[in-house]
């Protein structure tokens, strides 16, 4: 099975809640996270490697950009070519300020903008970070 | 196979090249308003239903035909679905189409005003004219799709 984790981005708490899921991720140092907030990584839209769990499935995030009408789409897609949640399990988690995260390829074009991408991505993580763990041992049940 | 057609809305650009598609209209020569009216779709989708994969037919090799508005999701969403599609397996099974470079001002003036605005009055007529000034550039898309298929 593949697990999916999926946001606005693929970058942002999407990527935290699959390091949350992969036991890599318990405090909110993310430092040493991997293209974190990294928007160029996930420009193109498709699914990103993050790991595999101990019971070999592999672990990705994916960004839908538009969090409603991707959601939509995606599902709808699975349905219509009939992969089950079996074969492909995804899973939706939400931050206060989402969109604001996803603007941010916009932020990067403003003076410092990379900085302040980073700052502020980081604040908003932060502040939803217990949430994020949550959602994670919510949707995992 | 399952091939998506997609664009803004999902009730021009799509529904033309689905219906291309599928032969509910012919290729070689511009529909009629009657005729675009006629397809399933056409200038009747609601603001909300963006996301919604609607299926529009199967073709002549079984492959099953579907529409579907992503807003400006742009080409995101032929990565985003591909990019599942080969986690699932399907890629080959699998064709997603962008219908959006083909749709010209009026398409989009007359589409907004009459799914948008709800004007239908005003935006019908010029969406229609959009889509048979658009229409060979669909068809010829759709010659494409279909070469890639053989």
């Amino acid at each position: 099975m593949d697990i999916v984790f999926t946001g606005a981005t693929g970058v942002h708490q999407a990527l935290l809640a699959a390091h949350i899921y992969l036991g890599q991720l318990n405090d909110t140092d993310f430092s040493y996270i991997k293209g974190l907030a990294d928007l160029d990584l996930d420009s193109l839209g498709e699914p990103i490697f993050v790991g595999e769990d101990s019971a070999g499935n592999h672990v990705y995030t994916l960004g839908l950009g538009q969090v409603e009408i991707g959601w939509k789409a995606v599902n709808n897609f699975l349905d219509v070519a009939e992969v089950s949640s079996d074969r492909l399990h995804m899973l939706k988690v939400k931050v206060p300020f989402e969109n604001v995260l996803s603007y941010g390829h916009i932020i990067r074009k403003l003076p410092m903008g990379e900085r302040l991408n980073w700052i502020i991505s980081k604040w908003i993580l932060k502040r939803s970070f217990s949430d994020i763990i949550g959602q994670v041992n919510q949707l995992m049940k | 196979m399952i091939i998506i057609y997609h664009c803004f809305g999902g009730s021009h650009s799509s529904v033309t090249a689905a219906s291309i598609h599928l032969g509910l209209i012919p290729a070689d020569r511009v529909p009629s308003n009657e005729e675009l009216m006629s397809l399933p779709y056409f200038d009747k989708t609601p603001k909300g239903d963006w996301g919604t994969i609607r299926p529009m037919g199967v073709d002549e090799n079984g492959n099953m035909v579907y529409v579907m508005g992503k807003k400006n999701l742009g080409d995101r969403f032929n990565h985003m679905l591909m990019g599942l599609a080969d986690l699932a397996g399907i890629q080959n099974d699998i064709k997603v189409i962008n219908t959006v470079q083909c749709v010209n001002l009026l398409m989009m003036l007359g589409g907004f005003t009459s799914r948008r605005l709800r004007i239908v009055k005003v935006g019908r007529p010029i969406v229609i004219f959009g889509t048979q000034r658009a229409f060979f550039s669909l068809a010829q898309l759709v010659t494409n799709v279909k070469a890639t298929m053989l």
